[in-house]
């Protein structure tokens, strides 16, 4: 109760969680939420195209932050678009923090030359930017949800791999591994029942704020227009449509679901820069 | 040595360490390999229901010693008995025998429990990772273990950072009893506990030898404390055993040179210094131990014998054996 006290006694925090928590319900609920279906062709019609927000069309329907240019309400579309930029983040993130968590264990307490060999493979992993790697990897595979999904994993899970293996490092040679061991527990039940548990500060901190850092992946790669196909707009892909009508004065296009995306993303570094205020114990609360 | 059949034999027992190791484990661009040889030809044994206290100074291999016969750590060479049935490479199986029969406690009683489970879950876990109770009464004996440490089964719902130096180590000393061993390494078991608690945790060991059937191979620099508890003291020096005896014999009429520096190192009030040795220089590197007795440049009694040789355990008494060349 201490540490859930000490997490919410900023506002900052507060406000951060709060707008998280928004973004991920109206994410969740978004074909309740959402005036319209921007999937749905049949509910699009071209006249009410490029409406600047807060106008009504012909029918007196109310397009909160105005429509795109096949008359796609921007509301709806920002709704749907985040559920797929979250979807894709955190499918993401829980496929690279349990991959790169198994490596990172299985690196520490194999030791040797297991431990050299990959870590030298993280090393090759990390010295190339994320984005880049990304940008080949969707190359190679072709676009789609999953393609996508397999490039973030593949740019993160060696954070992971490196961040447990040094905290599993340190646990290893702990008494109370020893204790285990001399229990004759085995390797798996050590690596995960004992160590890992005692990993989780560092791993928590770090699966947060690389939730963000998967978000504004995705949304890289869908900007430059190798990440989601057109019929799956996020996010990312909602700002590279609305891109070529910024100089004509459409900026709602673009902005509003940049504007969420960026506010999405500092809300989820505050909340890990608190995590990681609280969970390390050397730091004063 | 004792009436019964040993329950476990430690024969000519050898670990080494390697210092250095180069990139990727390989020797290939590895400065040159230094080798500690933290425990070298060492042979023990344990009677049933004995203590055996093993003293030395730090860095001497002692808690190496313990942690190979623990199972942690694999021999470089030599031999392990239990009952007289060899464990000279333990397979996964085997690993899981010797540890229902060698139990560790150490000294560490914190860092020994893993802060995130319960106690009861410390406790449990290896009830049900060995099955040594049928399912429905792994709560019920829990608590009975909880008991015989001396704690409350109140405590079982609690997290090791709410107990005490003491609390923990009794925890961990219910852990090492879940699987029923019939040998407790004790790796320094009371140095990091309060001296008021050592005195608690030393009765309780005492009390459990008396209600179970089990050994104890107790390390220990403490020689006040070998004194209370042991039935046989080994003097362990640079990896090696140097002098083993009763308890009376030793503390009455220590032989090696080496054990008499120990004893005399121990301020006690009303004794006289007869064995009075004056020990110089510092403890040789283990990387790098002097030839022969690895103690002939601290001893005083040292000949051109001791700097060449090596000496090995001979009788000096009825229950006593020294390796001293000035014996023979």
């Amino acid at each position: 109760m201490g540490k859930l006290s000490a997490f919410t006694d900023s506002k900052l925090v507060l406000l951060a969680i709060g707008l998280l928590g928004i973004t991920i319900l109206a994410a969740l609920f978004a074909p309740w939420i959402a005036p319209q279906d921007p999937y749905d062709l049949a509910q699009l019609y071209i006249l009410d195209a490029r409406l600047p927000p807060l106008t009504r069309n012909a029918d007196g329907t109310l397009f909160l932050l105005g429509t795109d240019d096949q008359g796609r309400d921007v509301f709806s579309a920002v709704l749907y678009g985040l559920r797929i930029s979250l979807g894709v983040a955190f499918v993401a993130t829980a496929i690279a923090v349990v991959l790169g968590t198994s490596i990172g264990l299985l690196s520490a307490y194999a030791g040797g030359r297991t431990d050299a060999v990959l870590m030298r493979i993280v090393d090759m992993q990390l010295s190339f930017p994320a984005v880049l790697i990304a940008l080949m990897l969707v190359a190679l595979l072709g676009t789609g949800i999953e393609k996508v999904t397999i490039a973030i994993v593949a740019v993160q899970w060696a954070r992971y791999a490196r961040t447990v293996r040094g905290a599993a490092m340190v646990e290893r040679e702990r008494e109370y591994v020893e204790a285990a061991q001399c229990l004759a527990y085995s390797p798996s039940r050590v690596m995960f029942r004992h160590i890992l548990p005692n990993c989780m500060a560092p791993l928590s901190i770090l699966a947060t704020v690389e939730v963000a850092s998967a978000i504004s992946i995705e949304a890289t790669l869908s900007f430059l227009g190798v990440g989601l196909p057109i019929t799956q707009p996020s996010l990312g892909l909602l700002i590279a449509n609305g891109y070529p009508f910024m100089l004509s004065g459409n900026y709602w296009l673009s902005i509003y679901p940049g504007l969420v995306l960026i506010a999405v993303i500092i809300a989820i570094n505050i909340v890990g820069d608190r995590l990681r205020e609280v969970l390390n114990p050397r730091s004063e609360r | 040595m004792t009436a019964t059949a040993p329950i476990l034999e430690v024969d000519d027992v050898s670990k080494n360490f390697e210092a250095s190791r180069g990139l990727l484990g390989m020797p290939l661009l590895s400065r040159k390999r230094e080798v500690v040889r933290a425990v070298s030809e060492v042979s023990l044994s344990l009677g049933q229901s004995e203590v055996l206290a093993l003293v030395g100074e730090s860095g001497c291999g002692k808690s190496t010693l313990g942690r190979v016969i623990a199972g942690l750590i694999r021999p470089t060479s030599g031999e392990l008995r239990f009952a007289g049935i060899s464990h000279t490479v333990l397979s996964a199986a085997e690993r899981r025998d010797w540890a229902r029969n060698v139990q560790m406690i150490f000294q560490n009683p914190y860092a020994s429990l893993n802060a995130r489970q319960t106690i009861r879950e410390i406790i449990e876990e290896p009830l049900r990772v060995h099955r040594i109770v049928p399912k429905s009464d792994i709560a019920a004996r829990a608590d009975e273990l909880l008991d015989q440490v001396g704690l409350d089964p109140s405590f079982g719902k609690r997290q090791p950072h709410q107990l005490s130096g003491g609390q923990c180590q009794r925890v961990g000393i219910a852990r090492a009893l879940t699987v029923v061993p019939r040998v407790l390494v004790c790796d320094e078991p009371v140095s990091a506990l309060d001296v008021s608690i050592q005195a608690q945790v030393l009765n309780l060991f005492a009390d459990l030898r008396e209600e179970l059937t089990i050994a104890y191979l107790f390390i220990s620099h403490d020689l006040g404390v070998v004194e209370r508890l042991s039935d046989r003291v080994a003097v362990m020096y640079l990896g090696r055993i140097v002098e083993t005896a009763t308890r009376d014999d030793l503390f009455s009429s220590p032989k090696h040179p080496y054990t008499q520096t120990l004893l005399d190192a121990v301020p006690k009030i009303g004794r006289s210094r007869a064995h009075s040795v004056k020990v110089s220089g510092e403890r040789p590197s283990p990387l790098d131990p002097p030839s022969g007795c690895h103690f002939h440049p601290r001893c005083p009694h040292a000949t051109d014998r001791c700097r060449v040789e090596i000496p090995h355990l001979k009788a000096v008494g009825s229950n006593q054996f020294a390796a001293c060349h000035l014996y023979e």
